[in-house]
């Protein structure tokens, strides 16, 4: 997809002021969030399973050339076609590549994040191959020609109202659309032809499993399976860190991964492909060929953004995250929003492309609290903001802000003396109100709420007071 | 395109060595030690009750019924059948524990379609942790049986029931087939304002027959 992470600002104000995106955020995050807290509240040892999910993860990349190098003999041994990628423009090209080699000319496709953030619609639409997506969220996403707002359910900026009216324009014979229920069935009806007549399917993989070579996909609705078991084709594009040393592991991940993605106990399709079809089966595709994409994973390796490889996109940072609540995942600018976005974005092109994704943060703590695989993402993204400091990527009044504000608070007589002519100004502009309506300097801050009136003395001045009474 | 598959892999894995770390890690199991403290409760005091508290739940919405033995099956799909006012055929795919049944009347067919209404398959497993059923694909087993119809019929001898997910491992070691396929409930969705509704791409319905 088209980054715009660089018109971060001017995409929030776009979000800011759309109505739709309010309801659906707040029907779906809300929902999502009492879910998950349910799910763990009946968990015994929740903790420890977090700990062994960062275990795992840890385990799988301080090993990763030994596990990669496993899982392609196993998955070569087993029929598949492995192709390595480095970068976006080759993950695409070898896609292409495959699909014209067999000469398919629609493909079905089982959403995949790894897809989106390499370009692939982009390539399939740019080689005339018919693209249709499988997954409901992003059929209506394709539908309303929409990115993806959210990793694990990507349509949540769409109202069901909205739903309902792109399903009445574009499906060829809708249902009567007035619940929910009915707009699934409509969907289903269909996409089902098209499952049939797909010469490829592609999807992305949840788990690269390294003792057996096998991919490991999850679905709820069941359309991965659909996907690889009618076209003669299956393709499966996925980022190299989610490579895991075997199945046990694998499992324990899954365990983690329902449970903080919609707070359920286990996704309903958890399929285990290992190889092309063999002989004598009915269904599953004749050819298999997966696509291993590094696209900057491994410079990530090697630096301070490392821990970011363990994530297994559940999605319950975003969930979690007061700002993504606010501003919704389109603003963010790319695939990845949130949390894990303001993160992976910047890794995945350049800070200068995403200066604004890693101040976007109360650092309020909660995503990393949630988080399945103990990743410090508030650490990151603190330790991210320095980076766009060091590199001058702060500008305008925030910089000069930041300087007189650094300055101040290296000097503490300079800030006290700050303080202590601010304070009295403060109380004065307030004329002896509880709160202050619009503050000079502060006019953005105070445009939208009231600033409240301090105290007559400074909380150092106050301590030092007590300090002397109590000597 | 000439591409040169070996030289990207030769990129991929200068890239990716690291200084600190061993030529073999350590074994894997060893990082899973606890894993009897780290899984979840079982829903009741049995394999099989929690198998069906968790397949009946309100989130899987499968429905289950314990029958004798294989040759009570006909007559269970019967009953399915007048109850959900199916009048095709099921399809029972080649599996011979099903084609040799003593069907009566039913006369299943091994033809599966895009609008299948019913079709009947054998799980290797089921999981008593998430009430999930194991099927695995292949000659006499066609993935597809699993995944394309509106009602699914899903058959598991009662000694197949494992209590956890990681017991399936044990029991049936590394994938030897080409699909293992866990099917956990009905087909579900939950894209439309976080509202959970059932039957998007997969069954709708799944009705779980346990023998002995």
């Amino acid at each position: 997809m088209q980054q715009t992470s660089h018109r971060f600002k001017d995409n929030v104000s776009v979000a800011l002021q759309d109505e739709n995106l309010k309801i659906g955020l707040t029907r779906t995050t809300n929902l999502l969030r009492n879910r998950r807290t349910e799910a763990y509240r009946n968990y015994p040892n929740f903790e420890a399973l977090r700990e062994a999910g960062k275990r795992i993860k840890d385990h799988a990349l301080d090993h990763i050339d030994f596990y990669l190098q496993q899982f392609i003999e196993n998955a070569e041994a087993a029929g598949c076609q492995v192709h390595v990628a480095l970068n976006k423009a080759e993950a695409c090209a070898i896609t292409v590549d495959i699909l014209n080699q067999h000469g398919a000319k629609s493909v079905t496709r089982a959403k995949s994040m790894l897809g989106e953030e390499i370009g692939l619609p982009a390539a399939l639409e740019a080689a005339g191959i018919t693209r249709v997506e499988t997954d409901l969220a992003e059929h209506i996403n394709q539908l309303s020609g929409d990115d993806p707002a959210h990793i694990v359910v990507p349509a949540l900026h769409k109202t069901h109202e909205q739903v309902r009216e792109l399903f009445r324009e574009n499906h060829a014979n809708p249902t009567d659309l007035v619940e929910i229920p009915a707009m699934v069935e409509s969907a289903r009806i269909e996409l089902r032809s098209k499952y049939v007549a797909a010469d490829a399917g592609i999807t992305g993989a949840n788990f690269l499993i390294a003792e057996s070579g096998t991919v490991c996909t999850v679905t709820n609705e069941g359309n991965a399976e659909l996907t690889t078991e009618l076209p003669k084709l299956h393709i499966v594009t996925a980022g190299i860190e989610k490579i895991v040393a075997n199945l046990d592991h694998t499992t324990t991940l899954l365990r983690l991964l329902a449970r903080s993605a919609l707070g359920t106990e286990f996704t309903q399709y958890t399929s285990f492909f290992t190889g092309p079809k063999r002989p004598g089966e009915r269904d599953g595709p004749e050819a298999m060929h997966i696509v291993l994409v590094d696209n900057r994973r491994s410079d990530m390796l090697h630096g301070g953004m490392r821990d970011m490889l363990r994530c297994i996109r559940c999605g319950a940072c975003m969930n979690h995250c007061p700002v993504y609540a606010q501003v919704g995942g389109h603003a963010y600018g790319f695939v990845y929003p949130g949390p894990m976005g303001a993160i992976l974005t910047p890794q995945l092109s350049s800070l200068e492309q995403a200066p604004d994704l890693p101040h976007a943060c109360t650092l309020n703590g909660s995503c990393q609290q949630v988080c399945p695989v103990k990743i410090p993402l508030t650490d990151m993204i603190r330790e991210l903001r320095v980076q766009t400091w060091e590199r001058g990527l702060v500008k305008g009044p925030a910089k000069i802000a930041l300087k007189l504000w650094a300055m101040a608070a290296k000097m503490p007589w300079l800030y006290r003396l700050g303080t202590r002519i601010a304070l009295p100004m403060m109380r004065l502009w307030a004329r002896g109100k509880p709160s202050i309506a619009s503050m000079p300097l502060a006019g953005g801050w105070t445009a939208a709420r009231d600033l409240p009136t301090p105290p007559a003395q400074s909380f150092m001045a106050q301590y030092a007071q007590k300090e002397k009474g109590q000597g | 395109m000439a591409r040169d598959e070996q030289a990207a892999r030769t990129t991929l894995f200068a890239r990716l060595k690291q200084n600190t770390q061993q030529v073999t890690p350590p074994d894997p199991s060893s990082l899973l030690t606890d894993l009897g403290d780290i899984r979840p409760a079982l829903a009741a005091s049995t394999i099989i009750d929690s198998f069906i508290a968790k397949a009946t739940s309100e989130r899987l919405t499968a429905t289950v019924e314990e029958l004798a033995g294989w040759s009570a099956i006909p007559a269970a799909v019967a009953r399915y059948q007048l109850h959900n006012g199916i009048t095709a055929s099921p399809v029972t795919g080649p599996d011979p524990r099903l084609t040799g049944l003593a069907w009566g009347s039913i006369e299943p067919t091994q033809t599966l379609e895009p609008n299948t209404a019913l079709a009947v398959s054998v799980a290797d497993y089921g999981i008593a942790e998430t009430g999930s059923l194991v099927f695995t694909s292949g000659t006499e087993t066609p993935s597809l049986t699993n995944y394309l119809p509106l009602h699914h019929i899903a058959i598991v001898e009662r000694a197949k029931i494992l209590a956890y997910l990681d017991d399936y491992w044990r029991a049936a070691g590394p994938p030897d087939a080409r699909l293992v396929g866990f099917i956990t409930g009905t087909s579900g969705t939950a894209d439309i304002e976080g509202r959970n509704v059932r039957g998007a791409h997969g069954p709708r319905f799944l009705h779980i027959l346990i023998l002995g």
